[in-house]
């Protein structure tokens, strides 16, 4: 079995080197053409669309954000009908040359870590997008 | 004389003109490979070229922990493979092939020319199934080792030794049939 084996190999083996075709082509030219013809003939090599330093900042700004709104005490609360409100009387205090009217709206109560968790996902979309814009453009 | 590391280092820092030496260097390699694959020139010829100008692109990626003619086989092996499913090759069976076809004369004592031995070989590796064809042609005219073929072809280790031990029994009785003996006897 394994000299019948052997023998195939042989046989094969022979054949193959005796039939070897040889090309007479211009493959390397034809190759090196169309490499020339790839932009900016570099190769092309993968840049994420947020480097490591980005992710370093964004990851510490979220950090950053995160505990210091953990650290705030749970009852402290932005009341944003209030800075509408003081808005307006910053408007009323510039002089009367303005006359602007301003709805008086009741907007929602947001805890200052859900505010501050908002925030940071807004930081981290931006920097995104920016970050994607620039890839693109390059 | 550099190292195929050191020039696959200067490739990837720009200089492409580099690339040369290594196109050169394994064209004649891969062009026969899809040729076996595929038996026929002009589709050989458009996946190597093909498959060299994808190397190029994706050499960022080239690690070194192969051979980059393995890698460049691999690449050209996937292209081949790709083909076929687009042209839904078929294989042609040994009944359908007479000797007129083949164009050679079964009398052992005749010496025949290297053309029609080309022609004979393509014909029998027709008669295989595309994994058996590749790895037998990796085997025998690539001389690669069963971890290198593996390494290209991205089958396991135990599905190319079946190939090869099926491939090889198939292959030598086609040849046989065809009158194959005139090679060695």
């Amino acid at each position: 079995m394994k000299k019948q084996e052997n023998h195939q190999d042989d046989l094969l083996k022979n054949l193959f080197q005796e039939v070897e075709v040889k090309k007479g082509l211009d493959i390397t030219e034809k190759v090196m053409a169309r490499i020339q013809q790839i932009p900016e003939t570099k190769p092309i090599t993968y840049k994420p669309p947020i480097s490591k330093k980005g992710w370093i900042l964004v990851g510490s700004i979220f950090f950053i954000l995160i505990a210091f709104a953990f650290a705030m005490e749970s009852s402290a609360y932005f009341e944003l009908s209030t800075l509408s409100s003081s808005f307006r009387s910053v408007l009323d205090q510039l002089g009367n040359s303005f006359t602007i009217s301003i709805p008086t709206i009741q907007l929602p109560e947001f805890s200052f870590p859900y505010l501050m968790a908002l925030l940071a996902f807004n930081i981290a979309g931006i920097f995104f997008v920016f970050s994607y814009w620039r890839l693109r453009r390059i | 004389m550099k190292t195929e590391a050191e020039l696959i280092e200067k490739i990837k820092n720009g200089e492409w003109r580099t690339y040369a030496i290594l196109v050169n260097k394994y064209e004649q390699k891969v062009f026969n490979y899809a040729n076996y694959l595929m038996g026929n020139r002009e589709d050989a010829e458009e996946i190597t070229q093909d498959s060299f100008t994808k190397a190029y692109q994706s050499i960022a990626q080239f690690r070194g922990e192969a051979a980059f003619s393995t890698w460049v086989l691999r690449i050209a092996h996937f292209n081949c493979l790709t083909r076929f499913r687009k042209k839904n090759y078929a294989h042609v069976d040994i009944a359908e092939t007479n000797e007129s076809e083949v164009g050679f004369s079964s009398d052992p004592s005749v010496d025949l020319q290297l053309s029609d031995k080309t022609r004979i070989l393509n014909q029998a590796l027709n008669q295989l199934r595309p994994n058996e064809r590749s790895v037998i042609t990796l085997f025998y005219y690539q001389d690669l080792s069963i971890k290198e073929i593996v390494e290209v072809t991205q089958l396991k280790e135990s599905n190319v030794k079946v190939h090869l031990h099926r491939g090889r029994k198939k292959l030598y009785d086609v040849l046989t049939t065809m009158g194959v003996k005139a090679f060695t006897l």
